[in-house]
């Protein structure tokens, strides 16, 4: 049974193994760690968002897409030296395709500890059916 | 390289009733082999299964280090930091992601990382905001550079 299909940037530009991946805009973009929990009433998604304020995160929905991208400012601090290799700035993006299965126009969200929990709360026809024993 | 497309392509993922990362990080790796993998970061962090990287930056300054390292998901308070001579020592439970979970095994952190001379510990801060912990190490008064006054 599908819930949620993934699928990943349609171009990955990246000739070693690092997290990131560039796509047409030029900007680097590196999927985050998530995690799909099937709850009765709805899907919870939670996102690993480290180093993302509330304000830097953008959640949209189109056409069953959902895209999740965080921005992370990774600026070394006035009068700081970075140590060891220059790290790339990235944002994060996590991209999943959303079914009927799910109430589209309900879905909320909310940020803590930089972990995103999106809620997608499930049609009626989605949620488990209790029967009954006469 | 493979190109995976919305429109030809779907792959289907189950859901996890256990909603544990571990088991979705092997069927990506087995579905996206070919691609490079985002979740095999690869750091000295010590076991826990998902093999969490805490990607440490670390920043210098005249009169101390900064460390910051990604910790999403945990309470401050839930955090223990330890400052020994050559090493800093990390642990921290992460909040179960749903009420599935609660039986669970909740992921923790276990990290050890090594730390430059010259710190002085008993002045070391911390401080945790949107998942970044951010480690404040002061250098020890001999190690931070001293001008010298030429004749």
């Amino acid at each position: 049974m599908t819930i949620l299909n993934v699928f990943k940037p349609s171009t990955l530009a990246t000739n070693s193994r690092k997290r990131c991946g560039a796509d047409d805009e030029q900007l680097a973009y590196a999927q985050p760690r998530y995690d799909i929990a099937d709850e009765t009433e709805a899907y919870l998604v939670s996102v690993d968002l480290p180093g993302v304020a509330k304000q830097d995160i953008s959640i949209t929905l189109r056409d069953g897409l959902l895209e999740v991208i965080g921005k992370r400012s990774r600026e070394t601090p006035k009068g700081w030296k970075a140590l060891g290799e220059e790290k790339q700035a990235y944002a994060y993006r996590l991209r999943l395709m959303v079914d009927d299965r799910v109430q589209e126009n309900k879905i909320s969200a909310d940020s803590k500890n930089g972990v995103l929990r999106l809620t997608l709360p499930k049609e009626e026809e989605a949620k488990p059916r209790k029967i009954a024993i006469n | 390289m493979k190109y995976i497309s919305p429109f030809n392509a779907r792959y289907g993922i189950s859901p996890l009733s256990s909603g544990s990362f571990s088991s979705m990080e092997q069927e990506f790796e087995n579905l996206f082999s070919s691609l490079p993998s985002f979740f095999d970061i690869g750091g000295e962090c010590f076991a826990d299964p998902e093999q969490r990287s805490l990607n440490p930056v670390w920043y210098e300054h005249d009169d101390a280090y900064v460390v910051q390292l990604e910790l999403p998901g945990v309470e401050p308070k839930d955090v223990t930091l330890e400052v020994g001579d050559d090493a800093l020592s990390l642990s921290a439970k992460r909040s179960a992601r749903s009420n599935q979970d609660a039986s669970e095994d909740n992921l923790s952190y276990r990290h050890s990382l090594p730390i430059p001379e010259g710190v002085d510990a008993d002045q070391v801060t911390a401080s945790y905001k949107d998942g970044v912990l951010s480690v404040s190490l002061p250098k020890i008064a001999a190690v931070k550079p001293r001008r010298i006054d030429v004749n």
